[in-house]
């Protein structure tokens, strides 16, 4: 008897189950910045189930190295996607990307380093 | 051409249903919450085609996943672009 089936069916059902909170999550959130982050587990979770699952299923090694390509590809370009469209959000709603003073972002300020402002802004 | 149902069929079938909260919010929301809604909504039917490909048994068919992870990638730049400028 083979486990494989069974196996990939838990993996599946993890991968889809996740999928599936994550787009209820993306529903209930408040706002866009929050519910840009929920792209980010499909990816980097239930994207690795799925091809751990071909690798298990198919014999195929077309299937198996696209399956890999989508994976890799999807990390990258979802990631660098993510930061594009909450970086277009900001400066379309402050004018800039760059915090602005009234803000008081701690963290942004103690990362400025002898006179040169994060981001490249000007360092008040 | 007649194909049995497996774990991949009903899983692709399972995830059309995560579409259903993009569908929500892409026509309710304001203009970044349809943006997110469109990204969201790519990553998900790549996922979709990817079992559909694997569920069906033909290989080949890996290549439209590839493609709409690619083009999803280049459309949502542009959106992205355009929101921060235009709208």
């Amino acid at each position: 008897m083979t486990f494989h089936p069974i196996i990939t069916g838990i993996l599946l059902g993890v991968a889809v189950g996740l999928t599936l909170i994550c787009s209820i999550g993306v529903l209930v959130m408040r706002d866009a910045y929050q519910r840009l982050h929920f792209s980010a587990p499909v990816v980097t979770i239930s994207m690795p189930l799925i091809v751990i699952a071909i690798f298990l299923e198919s014999d195929d090694p077309q299937a198996r190295i696209k399956g890999c390509l989508i994976f890799v590809l999807l990390l990258v370009m979802n990631s660098i996607l993510t930061h594009a469209t909450a970086r277009a959000f900001r400066i379309r709603e402050m004018g800039r990307f760059d915090p602005t003073p009234q803000e008081k972002i701690p963290v942004v300020e103690n990362r400025g380093i002898a006179g040169v402002a994060p981001f490249g802004g000007k360092q008040e | 051409m007649i194909v049995q149902m497996n774990v991949w069929l009903w899983s692709a079938l399972a995830l059309q249903f995560a579409l259903i909260p993009c569908l929500i919010v892409s026509f309710r929301g304001d203009v970044a919450d349809r943006l997110v809604g469109l990204e969201f909504s790519s990553v998900v039917v790549t996922i979709e085609l990817l079992l559909l490909a694997q569920g069906f048994n033909h290989p080949s068919f890996y290549d439209l996943s590839l493609t709409l992870v690619l083009l999803s990638f280049g459309g949502g730049m542009v959106f992205a672009r355009f929101v921060q400028r235009w709208l």
